[in-house]
């Protein structure tokens, strides 16, 4: 068997062990993102971001688009910051992961389905409201040095509700009580479940890819049949 | 003549495989663990555990730490072999794992996040049904080349009636008023919710490491770790 060959294939191995320790490296950065997401820990959530990225984002539900450092430090530090942490409980478990890296090893797209409990403060005070909060992240990822960064994160939130009235009866939170501020960008797809609303597939599994270019792949429903043969 | 591929690339192949063999096999066993002590079937639970280091060990919500193989084997010949009652049911699934196995291939760390469901049957009338949520942390060991628990502590931090749910019903938050295991530790870590708790982010996410040292990574609190 002549060199070349020989190190074309150790070079091919080691790309695709590279590639599988990257999916699992994926995995623990949103394992530490969900077990930092405690309401005196959530300024400390934008060092999970690539923060030098100009176009580092944040979409959650439709509340827009908080895109660039600052935006995104805001969102954190400001946005949801809890004065009160006595009562105040967000569990959002990471299910059904789906996780592909580019072949250039430079990018990941990573989708998970998530459940959530929580329990949050009614604004006029009082005792905490326990509530049902289920959504999708759909997130890309940028490698940097050896070290992965969220770069745009979208959470699809499909149903917020109260553990009592259910996702059926409570629909007072299927919308943001407030439009989102003019500084922040668009929300770009937001279809919570009400009796009225059609499910889709979105946000879809990421498909294999060579290097990042569809800043969209997260809003567009695949089906079947427009699936590539993929790798 | 062809170059010579260096001894260090290949052992840097290796180990890579082995890495990722031990997260899968790690994996696959949690799942088995989790399935055998839903169903109270002890033996597959213990089979689980390296009852060959003198400080394996158990820990339980608010009821202590069992360490040592004997102390293992008795509180969960008591608790999962316990006899099945009808109407009972306890299912606890895993999601969120987050799991480093150590550079040098001997130990691992890992942490799930278990929601759950269950049923406790009554004296009289219907099994009350729960909401059952935890998170379990756990070290790993590797034993004659099969991955073992070393040190695992189950962290309760919802068990409340299904109608109620984790607001209303704190009644069984901690244990009841009864004297400790004999064979219990003094618990380490106790914070179930309730409208007067505060959220840690415990157990912590493990990080990448070298070698094993302590079991002090699960209740790191500084997140900049």
């Amino acid at each position: 068997m002549s060199a070349a060959t020989v190190e074309e294939r150790l070079e091919a191995l080691e790309k695709e062990l590279q590639q599988a320790r990257d999916v699992l490296a994926i995995q623990n950065l949103m394992g530490r993102y969900t077990v930092n997401w405690v309401p005196k820990n959530l300024n400390l959530q934008a060092d999970f971001y690539a923060l030098d990225e100009p176009d580092v984002s944040v979409e959650v539900g439709d509340r827009g688009v908080f895109r660039g450092a600052e935006a995104v430090k805001t969102l954190f530090g400001k946005t949801f910051s809890n004065p009160v942490l006595e009562g105040v409980l967000l569990i959002h478990y990471l299910t059904s992961p789906m996780v592909v890296v580019a072949s250039d090893g430079k990018t990941a797209r990573g989708v998970w389905r998530s459940p959530g409990i929580e329990a949050v403060l009614p604004p006029a005070g009082g005792k905490p409201i326990p509530m049902w909060s289920f959504g999708a992240y759909a997130v890309d990822f940028i490698k940097k040095g050896t070290e992965w960064k969220i770069w745009h994160l979208h959470w699809f939130r499909q149903i917020k509700c109260t553990f009592e009235d259910g996702w059926v009866d409570d629909l007072s939170m299927t919308s943001a009580s407030t439009p989102p501020a003019p500084e922040l960008g668009r929300t770009t797809y937001h279809n919570p479940y009400t009796p009225d609303s059609i499910q889709t597939s979105i946000p879809p599994c990421p498909e294999p890819y060579e290097t990042w270019d569809d800043p969209k792949w997260s809003t567009v429903e695949r089906m079947p049949a427009d699936r590539s043969t993929g790798r | 003549m062809p170059e010579k591929i260096s001894s260090e690339r290949k052992q840097s192949l290796v180990d890579a495989v082995k890495r990722l063999q031990a997260y899968e096999e790690i994996q696959n066993n949690m799942g088995r663990f989790m399935a055998a002590f839903n169903f109270r079937q002890a033996d597959k639970v213990l089979s689980h555990f390296a009852l060959n280091q003198p400080d394996v060990s158990l820990e339980i919500a608010d009821e202590g730490v069992f360490e040592g193989p004997e102390v293992v084997r008795q509180i969960v010949g008591e608790t999962v072999g316990a006899p099945v009652k009808a109407g009972e049911m306890l299912d606890l699934q895993l999601n969120t794992p987050i799991v480093e196995v150590a550079r040098d291939l001997k130990t691992a760390k890992g942490v799930w996040w278990s929601p759950g469901g269950g049923a406790i049957p009554q004296d009289e009338g219907l099994p009350k049904a729960i909401w059952y949520f935890g998170m379990v942390a756990a070290d790993f060991i590797c034993v004659d080349g099969a991955w073992k628990i070393w040190h695992m502590h189950w962290f309760r931090f919802i068990k409340c009636s299904y109608e109620k749910g984790w607001v209303e019903d704190t009644s069984m938050n901690n244990r009841l008023n009864t004297p400790v295991h004999p064979l219990a530790k003094p618990t380490t870590y106790h914070n179930p919710y309730s409208p007067l708790s505060i959220r840690d982010g415990i157990p912590a996410a493990p990080r990448p490491y070298e070698t094993w040292t302590d079991s002090s990574w699960m209740l790191e609190r500084d997140k900049s770790k």
